[in-house]
């Protein structure tokens, strides 16, 4: 069946009154009409012709009201709707598929959207839309119920959340399209606290719409699910000691495995939870080594849990950050290759550099991880002291050779002593022999890593090292060329050349920038996590945001939304911003993980519906723009025009 | 035709309509039909011998009678159907029937005293009404069957075929007799009566008058049709039978053509909306056969 959209028009066949009234009015034709004889109209005018007159007459006079009724119907502009006729309600069943919803009892959702379904009316039409990141919709509104029930089925589990506004106002706009008597809203869902921290309150429903939530099993132990809260750890030589905080949100107590995993150690810890208990469990990495590679570690519980997200857990172990680094200015002119290395590329830094400042020394010795001293630098002796102290204190150190007084003062400080200095241009010498089982060379054991002994360098001294000296690479003379040596709690780091072109060649070779970075994945931070990676629970977005890169080994891609970051999935992110860089260790959700309940009281009506913002729908049942529309008009105009062709032919007018 | 029907008077009509006649054809139609011609015969006894040509006589010493005028010309009787019937004028057409035949017959009657011919005028009503036999080819006799004319067809119940058995009594032998009417009647019945003539030696001319609307029956609207004779009324829907009413005229004037024929005469359709010279013309080569 078909509703008119300008149903005005159909006023006009009404005036399929007036051939009616003329038909009978002139059933006795008034005019009269001479003619000479009727000695032969009496023979052709016979009963049959007269009954096939009357017979005649009818048929135009139906013509010409279907001409009429055909014209008015097409001008009213026909359409079929969308829904049935004889509809009295129409119902949206909005069914929760997020991840809380993944339940061992998941066909509750399911048989709960069933048992609505079943309760409705057989004069009702529904619709039925699986929430997750985006809302699945099952098509038009039907009344074959089972068909629901089946999409139900297969479309209300996921790992994502839910995105209540967008589908609320989805199922808004497909009622307001349809015109019926009753319409309404029901939301399958267990109502999570953390879903409904999305839902804004500003969102109209339009007048008419009711709305409702049912919530699949109200009981507490229909979800099971255990989780860690929270991971706190604390560096010891040698040892790296974590607490781990579980959470039992079962109704049945838990018996599981928590396994603590960091810079390639485990342990694995049994723990027990009775229901609905929170506890600390502690697990210890013996023999951990903090080398710098390692920023973070995870925690896991191997519990068969209807959510599995939360059985792990990033944590950030401490001080691991991108070191301070101070190095001394290049001479005017010359290019600063170390600069280069450290700094290659915005997205790949390994360290924040700075410039040595004469006047902001003593903050800046404070604050460095790493000093780099390439050439001479006037070091009062106040600021000797204090460059000493930072390293003995734990920063690191790397002196590069210069061939001055200054340079020789400075080493002379920390031990090291220069046996003999070449006065003339001597050989160049290459690197006999090299340390690759440690540090930073063993990553050029990689067949990629490049060849270090095509390095030259030119007019290399021979320095006299403190005992405690390790020499990691060696002149084919036999000089030490790379050693380092402990100061404090620093590390000293002596180059018996000079980085620049002038000394060594290598600064063009393509070894120069890795080895700058594993030197500097060597040196301790002596701050902890802080601001530099810290950990966070889901959803936590992260503004201002201008790039950001997932770096640990996990999946999930970085989800950005006009300069925020959200973190979809849990994950280790390296997020730049206009003013700093950060590490960002993102765990899952608590309160994805925690069960709430709404209380009776909640009325969530309430919170949608903002009343001085409801907006008085037009009626939008002009579907006549469709093709099935036009169609009908076409049809109906043509079923007017035959007709009226058909009067035209039986009543022999030549002309209207 | 226009200017025919404008012509106030059935005279002017008439000479009209010999002239038209006369102006497509270069010499008259029917040679030697003067004054001056006479037929000569063999005196026989009996014969008033105030008719002897002395003259022929005196050359041929053999006496022979000049015959009247009226002896050599021919006799044409005319009857001129002034039914209801004929006074019927379709919307297409100028004039009534009764006007046309009016009109025909007067010029007719023009063509007839101009050649001498001896014309008889009667009107067909109930019976044989209003006969004037022809008395010579005087001016007056023609003056007189013209004021003829000015009648009306008010003949509520006419009988045709009464009128034309009542003429074949009154025609001599050999001559001409034309019929000018509707001919709605029997034509078995017609062609009964009009074998009168054949055995009469005449000859019959039918011209057979119908309004274009008679023809082709070209009514619209259904309406209460009147018959002009009777008053009688009947409710009738054209369009319903009009394809069978064409059939059915048709047929019956080629019946009409049909009888004439057998009962040695001719017919001729006149529709009022033509002029009736072709009637001229067919009267003509009749003659000619005289």
């Amino acid at each position: 069946m078909f509703k008119f959209s300008a149903a005005i028009f159909l006023l006009g066949s009404v005036t399929v009154m007036i051939p009616v009234i003329l038909h009978f009015m002139r059933r006795k034709p008034s005019e009269k009409i001479s003619f000479p004889s009727f000695y032969f109209l009496n023979t052709i005018n016979t009963i049959a012709s007269k009954n096939l007159n009357n017979i005649k007459r009818w048929i135009i006079l139906i013509l010409r009201c279907l001409a009429i009724a055909f014209l008015c119907a097409a001008f009213a502009l026909p359409f079929i709707p969308e829904i049935p006729q004889n509809v009295s309600a129409a119902h949206v069943i909005l069914v929760d598929s997020s991840m809380s919803m993944k339940t061992n009892n998941s066909t509750s959702c399911a048989y709960t959207a069933a048992r609505l379904l079943g309760s409705m009316k057989t004069d009702t039409v529904a619709l039925a839309g699986c929430i997750g990141d985006i809302t699945v919709w099952s098509g038009e509104f039907t009344e074959k119920k089972k068909e629901l029930e089946k999409f139900i089925n297969d479309n209300s589990s996921s790992d994502a959340s839910s995105h209540y506004e967008s589908a609320l106002r989805q199922a808004d706009a497909m009622l307001r399209k349809i015109k019926v008597p009753r319409k309404s809203i029901t939301l399958i869902t267990d109502m999570q606290q953390f879903p409904w921290k999305n839902v804004k309150t500003d969102i109209p429903l339009s007048p008419g719409i009711e709305f409702k939530i049912i919530t699949p099993g109200k009981r507490k132990d229909s979800i099971k699910n255990a989780w860690i809260e929270d991971v706190k750890t604390e560096m010891h030589p040698g040892n790296l000691k974590t607490a781990v905080t579980v959470v039992n949100g079962s109704a049945d107590s838990v018996s599981c495995s928590l396994k603590v995993t960091a810079g390639g150690k485990s342990q694995a810890v049994p723990i027990k939870l009775a229901p609905f208990e929170k506890n600390i469990f502690y697990a210890s990495l013996k023999e951990f080594k903090s080398d710098g590679r390692y920023m973070s570690g995870t925690a896991e519980i191997d519990i068969q849990d209807d959510l599995k997200a939360d059985n792990s857990y990033y944590f950030p172990l401490a001080g691991q950050r991108m070191p301070e680094v101070l190095i001394t200015k290049p001479e005017n002119g010359k290019t600063d290759f170390i600069m280069t290395a450290l700094n290659p590329d915005v997205s790949f830094s390994c360290a924040s550099i700075k410039y040595i400042d004469n006047e902001k020394l003593d903050s800046q010795l404070q604050d460095a991880d790493i000093i780099i001293l390439r050439d001479s630098f006037p070091f009062e002796p106040r600021q000797l002291d204090a460059l000493k102290k930072s390293v003995e204190g734990g920063a690191g150190l790397v002196v590069s050779w210069e061939n001055s007084a200054s340079m020789t003062k400075l080493l002379k400080e920390f031990g090291v002593s220069v046996s003999k200095i070449e006065r003339k241009q001597g050989k160049p010498e290459s690197l006999g022999d090299v340390n690759f089982e440690i540090f930073p060379f063993k990553k050029f054991t990689e067949s990629q890593a490049g060849n270090l002994y095509d390095i030259v360098f030119f007019n290399v001294p021979k320095l006299k090292l403190p005992e405690n000296a390790n020499v990691l690479a060696e002149f084919s003379n036999g000089a030490p060329a790379i050693a380092e040596f402990p100061c404090g709690k620093g590390t000293v780091y002596v180059f018996s050349f000079s980085s620049d072109r002038g000394g060594t060649d290598w600064p063009v070779r393509a070894t120069f920038l890795p080895f700058w970075h594993e030197l500097m994945k060597q040196f301790n931070v002596k701050h902890d996590a802080g601001d530099m990676l810290t950990a966070s629970f889901k959803p936590v977005q992260q503004a201002g945001v201008k790039n950001v890169k997932k770096i640990d080994s996990e999946g999930g891609r970085p989800l950005m939304r006009d300069c925020h970051f959200i973190p979809a999935s849990s994950g280790i992110y390296l997020l730049e911003t206009d003013t700093e860089k950060k590490l960002l260790c993102v765990n899952h959700s608590i309160d994805e993980s925690g069960i709430r309940y709404m209380p009776d009281s909640f009325k969530p009506a309430e919170l949608l519906v903002n009343k001085t913002k409801i907006v008085d729908t037009a009626e939008t049942d002009n579907n006549a723009d469709s093709e099935d529309g036009k169609k009908l008009f076409a049809a109906f105009f043509l079923m007017a025009l035959m007709c009226a062709c058909g009067e035209l032919l039986l009543s022999n007018r030549t002309a209207l | 035709m226009d200017l025919l029907c404008r012509l106030p008077t059935i005279e002017l009509r008439a000479r009209f309509i010999i002239d038209g006649f006369l102006s497509g054809i270069h010499r008259s139609p029917l040679k030697g039909s003067s004054v001056e011609f006479m037929e000569y015969r063999d005196y026989q006894q009996g014969d008033d011998p105030s008719l002897i040509d002395w003259k022929t006589y005196a050359r041929t010493d053999r006496l022979h009678v000049r015959l009247r005028e009226d002896e050599t010309n021919m006799r044409v009787y005319m009857l001129l159907d002034k039914s209801a019937s004929m006074d019927y004028q379709g919307k297409n057409a100028l004039m009534t029937k009764w006007d046309y035949a009016r009109s025909l017959t007067a010029a007719l009657l023009l063509f007839l005293h101009r050649q001498r011919d001896a014309a008889a005028l009667g009107f067909a009503g109930e019976n044989l009404e209003d006969f004037v036999r022809g008395e010579g080819t005087r001016i007056t006799h023609l003056n007189s069957m013209m004021s003829m004319l000015h009648r009306n067809a008010d003949a509520v119940r006419s009988n045709l075929l009464n009128a034309i058995e009542e003429l074949s009594f009154r025609v001599k032998k050999r001559s001409i007799v034309i019929i000018i009417s509707d001919f709605y009647e029997d034509v078995e019945k017609l062609k009964t009566v009009l074998k009168r003539f054949k055995y009469l030696n005449c000859e019959t001319i039918l011209f057979h008058i119908l309004d274009p609307s008679e023809i082709d029956f070209d009514f619209n609207n259904p309406g209460i049709f009147v018959e002009l004779e009777t008053k009688a009324e009947l409710n009738i829907s054209p369009d319903l039978i009009r394809k069978k009413y064409r059939a059915v005229i048709s047929e019956h004037i080629q019946n009409i053509r049909s009888i004439s024929s057998e009962t040695n005469g001719d017919s001729l359709l006149l529709p009022t909306d033509t002029p009736p010279l072709k009637a001229l013309g067919l009267y003509v080569s009749k003659r000619k056969g005289y």
